[in-house]
């Protein structure tokens, strides 16, 4: 890749239109209030222009803009864009031309933007009248010509969907007809011309293949699947246009698409098709009303990519380019040549939006798990047979490789690097990330290279909708700790066409096979929540569990809940009602002897919430681990954590009766549903970035009164005293005690996350994402509540900093250094076989992965560490001792003969 | 929590400040039945006694500990229906059945008020979290159950503010009170260091008697 430009996150990033010219390209974006250029060959910005407009009522950004950009066929180097109520042109070298405001009311709206070698045209819809309010600005300097106005059958929003314009023409879509109607371009001629075109059925499609100011080639496709071609000619010295069908048969779904080139005769027209895991092209010469010359070509593609979504095919430099967008998120660029078609690039785009990410440990080597073997038995006997045949086969096994070793040296060697880093080291560094995509390509991705190891494309995939994003449930059905069974993960989603039928699919993280017999794509009910069963069932197998719209709660694939969950450990289950704005708390009671595999659901609690919105649920990291039940202060004493393993955080947001938006953030105790925390902060915008962890929550939030990024930490005391030392109960009277501190953040926040590691031993750090491209890791104990503002020599004892409204980043603290990711959504922590160690994969648009040491490398030596000095030392410690040892024994003699 | 006098800001305007609380409990029969209904004033209460208008029979409460020995996973449960200008809402809540015969039906109610006024969620709370058969059946009871609920109401409260301010005073005090060292120590040299250079002083002077002595 040369260069890459990474545009705006806000809707000023949202390109409505590329305008291509041979050096550079204008983009417009942000609904038509932004124009700059790219220059081809370095990615440099050449310009930039806002458009300037005196409107600045802000309601107007929340409703969705009308845009319509268009180059001037007449005068190509001229742009003219119209933004709802904004005319404006631009030159390609990044001029402003001119800008004017063109009135609108609810009921003159403006549609359409056409343009002749003298006049920009613009078609406004007045639904009062039914008519179309046609006017003419001049190209020079925008100033109104005249108008006109010819009468209008469809509504505005019909106008929008159905119609399209090219030169002079406007053409809509009506059921099976197509209305072609002529706009004059000229003073002297008024006369507005209607013809008509009719197609089999119902048209679902027009689209311009091809616009010059003498010729136009447009497709209509109906929705029969029956598609045609029509090319437009213009009258010589008239504004009226001839039209004729170009005679070729399509397959219903082939993609179209023309190049012309100075060098070509005439313009080539190619029609692609996708089947299975191969794209068919035929690409034909564009005569007067037929095709010829038409040649056929076929290309294998690597994987399943689907259908296809977009198309562009180019000639340059008597280079025949075909660039495809398919189902599957990938760019394709394939060249056709005499010799047959070639695919010359493969990217996977679709890794650009993951929304889920799991992690999978390796799988042991043969010598790991005869280790594991060696120490299985359970008798005496057993155990002696065991350890000497396990024994003497990893002698033989040593002779082999030596063997080996000698007879064919090293011709094996990539083959064996390439087996060693599918097994676990001796750390458990190295994971399988399994990563699902929002187009439905699931990937088994290798940390250590980042090299995809799997990828598998399911075509009906839609996701599961979470408030404002779009999530899909990713399971650990059977993990990697039982090196009998091969791992499962399992994945849920919708299906594309009929939303209400889930699909599971379950496969073997390291190879991608699906495991068919708990694969389905036809549950007898319509899902509303999906979870893991608590314990394993069969072959270390947990099954999944579903609750229906009827609040029924069912177990996939068919076992007796009693086996499912634990029948001693009560189990709670909580929904959220989007329409009524409540949690619902169910309680789950489940009998050792009951066989039932699916039951009702008996609600326990409700927490409803009124004028105001949830907007998110934020929950603790499954793999979250507590290992002190305390702190130590200075004097010695303990205060103790309230670690509650029930709670949720809930944000909402709404108006209070002053008219000022608010953000409340909830802790949720969903056993009792009582609420733990509630922090309303005032002026305060989301998305609200939740970390939950131990007894703290950590969230940011941006403040519109200071125009700042603020964090918010608290940390959930018992007290001095702790109430049971060995279980929790939610049903314990303890009221918590908060203690918390709010922070100003440097930067801006995408993402948050805290570290993992195993035991929780290590003390923990932040990762953030920011806006600018950096992912730093703050030490949690700059969030920390307790930070004093003046510091005791008590506080210091207790190891406290004292308190500083603004987190310091030091830039050493930015893990990814210059390598900067943007747009990232999500990261993703795990923690690793070494207790100092935790993974950390941060995933958007861009992907990075490593490692942080939060508490520094406690329990590994440095890689600078000194192997020989330490060697060759202790080799003088010893050959020093057995010296002094025999000097010793010499004066000891000597002594002893005085 | 913020205290009820902090809360006057919050609800002044509204000249309906009130609640209608209605209890319901499912004791009697598994069925939700009211058993104490009031009227609250957000803006002057935060700890109410209710005043229950129904009592447990003993027959009832021996009822109640039977059910409880059939299902260990019977639930005492919470139904507070509220309503505040037009808006009528309801929340819940529950605690296993045994705590509340253990505790007699005495518990305390917290009821969560959100930033408009109105009830989030309710919770239980009694003096213990675990209970047995043998603590429940030497209970005898010999009058009928008077329900005894102290009602606690929780208020939304402000999220912490970056300290900018106090850190800025602090920052102040600090510079002061250095400058303030500085000022009060404009003593000539000799007089402010006086401690170090005596010994020295000392020092030479003895160092100079002695050789002079040895000459």
């Amino acid at each position: 890749m040369r260069w890459r430009k990474v545009f705006e996150t806000n809707e000023y990033g949202k390109i409505d239109r590329i305008i291509w010219y041979d050096q550079e390209s204008v983009i417009i974006s942000g609904q038509g209030r932004r124009a700059r250029s790219l220059r081809y060959a370095d990615g440099l910005e050449v310009w930039q222009l806002a458009a300037t407009t005196t409107n600045t009522n802000s309601n107007q950004d929340t409703v969705a803009k009308h845009c319509q950009v268009i180059k001037n066929r007449y005068d190509p180097g001229t742009i003219h864009i119209l933004s709802d109520d904004l005319l404006w042109s631009v030159s390609s070298y990044g001029e402003m031309l001119w800008s004017i405001e063109i009135p609108i009311k609810s009921t003159l709206k403006n549609l359409f933007l056409l343009s002749t070698s003298q006049y920009v045209i613009v078609g406004s819809l007045d639904s009062n009248s039914n008519q179309l309010q046609v006017t003419y600005y001049s190209k020079q300097d925008g100033q109104q010509a005249f108008s006109s106005s010819l009468p209008w059958s469809f509504n505005a929003k019909d106008s929008l969907n159905k119609c399209s314009t090219m030169n002079n023409l406007i053409l809509c879509s009506n059921n099976e007809e197509l209305s072609i109607i002529t706009i004059p371009t000229t003073t002297d001629d008024t006369n507005v011309k209607t013809r008509h075109i009719k197609a089999s059925s119902k048209i679902e499609q027009i689209r311009i293949l091809y616009e010059s100011t003498t010729r136009s080639v447009i497709l209509i496709k109906s929705d029969n699947g029956e598609t045609k071609i029509y090319q437009f000619n213009k009258k010589e010295s008239t504004s009226e246009w001839d039209f004729n069908e170009l005679n070729i048969q399509m397959k219903s779904n082939s993609f179209i698409s023309i190049a012309t080139d100075k060098n070509l005769a005439g313009q080539q027209i190619l029609e692609a098709s996708a089947n299975d895991q191969k794209l068919n092209f035929h690409v034909s010469t564009i005569n007067e009303q037929t095709l010829t010359n038409t040649r056929s070509y076929s290309v294998e593609l690597p994987e399943n990519m689907g259908e296809i979504e977009y198309l562009a095919y180019s000639v340059v430099k008597n280079t025949q380019l075909v660039t495809l967008r398919m189902q599957d998120g990938s760019l394709l660029v394939i060249k056709l040549a005499d010799n047959g078609a070639e695919l010359i690039l493969h990217r996977d785009e679709a890794l650009s939006s993951i929304i889920s990410v799991e992690t999978f440990d390796l799988s042991l080597s043969i010598t790991q798990m005869r280790i594991e073997e060696e120490f299985g038995g359970t008798g005496m006997f057993s155990m002696f047979t065991k350890r000497i045949s396990s024994q003497v086969s990893q002698l033989i096994s040593f002779f082999l490789r030596l063997l080996d070793l000698f007879t064919h040296g090293n011709r094996n060697r990539d083959y064996l690097d390439k087996q060693a880093a599918l097994v676990r080291d001796e750390f458990n560094l190295n994971k399988i990330l399994i990563v699902v995509t929002s187009v439905g390509k699931v990937f088994g991705i290798l940390t250590q290279s980042g090299g995809i190891l799997w990828k598998n494309f399911f075509p009906n995939f839609a996701p599961f909708e979470h408030f404002n994003a779009v999530h899909v449930p990713l399971f650990h059905i059977r993990s990697a700790a039982h090196y009998t069974h091969e791992p499962l993960a399992s994945i849920v989603y919708r299906d594309r066409n009929s939303l209400h039928d889930t699909h599971i699919r379950t496969f073997n993280p390291y190879t991608g096979d699906l495991e068919n017999n708990l694969t389905t794509s036809s549950l007898p009910y319509h899902v509303k929540r999906v979870f893991l069963s608590t314990q394993a069932v069969d072959e270390f197998c947990k099954v999944l569990l579903f609750v229906d719209t009827n609040n029924k709660i069912h177990t996939y694939p068919s076992v007796p809940l009693s086996r499912a969950l634990s029948t001693t450990i009560p189990t709670y289950i909580y929904l959220f009602d989007k329409s009524e704005q409540a949690f619902v708390g169910y309680y789950l009671s489940i009998d050792e002897n009951d066989q039932k595999t699916s039951t009702n659901l008996k609600e326990v609690w409700r927490v409803s919430f009124q004028n105001e919105e949830v907007i998110n649920i934020h929950t603790r990291l499954s793999s979250d681990r507590v290992h002190s039940a305390g702190i130590v202060l200075g004097d010695r004493s303990v205060l103790y954590k309230y670690t509650n393993p029930n709670l949720i955080a809930v944000v909402t947001e709404g108006i209070d009766y002053q008219k000022v938006p608010f953000v409340n953030i909830y802790l949720l105790d969903t056993v009792t549903g009582s609420v733990k925390l509630s922090h309303t902060h005032k002026r305060v915008k989301s998305p609200v970035h939740i970390v939950l962890s131990e007894n703290w929550i950590v969230y940011t939030y941006y403040n519109q009164r200071y125009r700042r990024y603020e964090a918010v930490s608290s940390s959930l005391f018992e007290g001095e005293a702790q109430y049971n030392y060995s279980t929790f109960s939610s049903f314990d009277p303890i009221e918590p005690v908060i203690q918390s501190k709010a922070y100003i953040l440097p930067y801006g926040v995408n993402a948050i996350q805290v570290t993992t590691t195993e035991k929780g031993i290590t003390s923990r750090d932040i990762i953030m994402a920011t806006p600018n491209g950096m992912l730093i890791e703050i030490p949690w104990i700059l969030f920390d509540p307790r930070r004093p503002l003046d510091l005791t020599p008590m506080d210091r004892e207790e190891g406290l900093i004292m308190y500083t409204p603004e987190i310091m980043v030091n830039f050493e603290s930015v893990i990814n250094y210059y390598k900067y990711v943007y747009n990232i959504r999500g990261i993703h922590t795990v923690a690793t076989g070494l207790e100092s160690t935790s993974i950390v994969f941060a995933y958007g648009l861009d992907l990075f992965f490593t490692r942080v040491f939060p508490s520094r490398i406690f329990d590994q030596l440095k890689d600078d560490f000194d192997f020989m000095i330490i060697g060759w030392s202790t080799v003088a410690f010893v050959v020093g001792s057995f010296v002094a040892k025999r000097f010793a024994s010499i004066h000891q003699t000597k002594k002893a003969w005085k | 929590m913020i205290v009820a006098g902090k809360l006057i800001s919050t609800f002044d305007d509204t000249t309906d400040d009130s609640i209608l609380l209605n209890f319901e409990d499912n004791v009697i029969d598994g069925k939700f039945s009211s058993f104490a209904k009031m009227n609250i004033r957000l803006s002057r209460q935060s700890k109410i006694e209710l005043a229950p208008s129904r009592t447990i029979l003993s027959l009832q409460y021996k009822r109640l500990i039977e059910e409880f020995q059939l299902n260990s996973h019977s639930y005492y449960t919470l139904k507070v229906i509220f309503k505040r200008r037009l808006l009528q809402d309801y929340t819940m809540t529950s605690i296993p059945l045994c705590l509340i015969l253990q505790a007699q039906f005495h518990y305390t109610i917290n009821l969560f008020i959100n930033e408009n006024g109105y009830i989030n969620s309710a919770f239980i709370l009694t003096n213990n979290s675990t209970c047995s058969f043998s603590n429940l059946s030497t209970l005898e009871l010999k009058n009928d159950l008077i329900y005894k609920v102290p009602l606690n109401l929780q208020f939304n409260n402000l999220g912490p503010q970056p300290e900018t301010q106090h850190f800025l005073e602090k920052l102040k005090r600090e510079r002061e009170a250095k400058l303030n060292a500085q000022e009060n120590d404009n003593r000539p040299f000799i007089l402010k260091y006086w401690k170090y250079l005596l010994p020295i002083v000392v020092i030479f002077v003895l160092q100079s008697a002695f050789t002079d002595g040895g000459r």
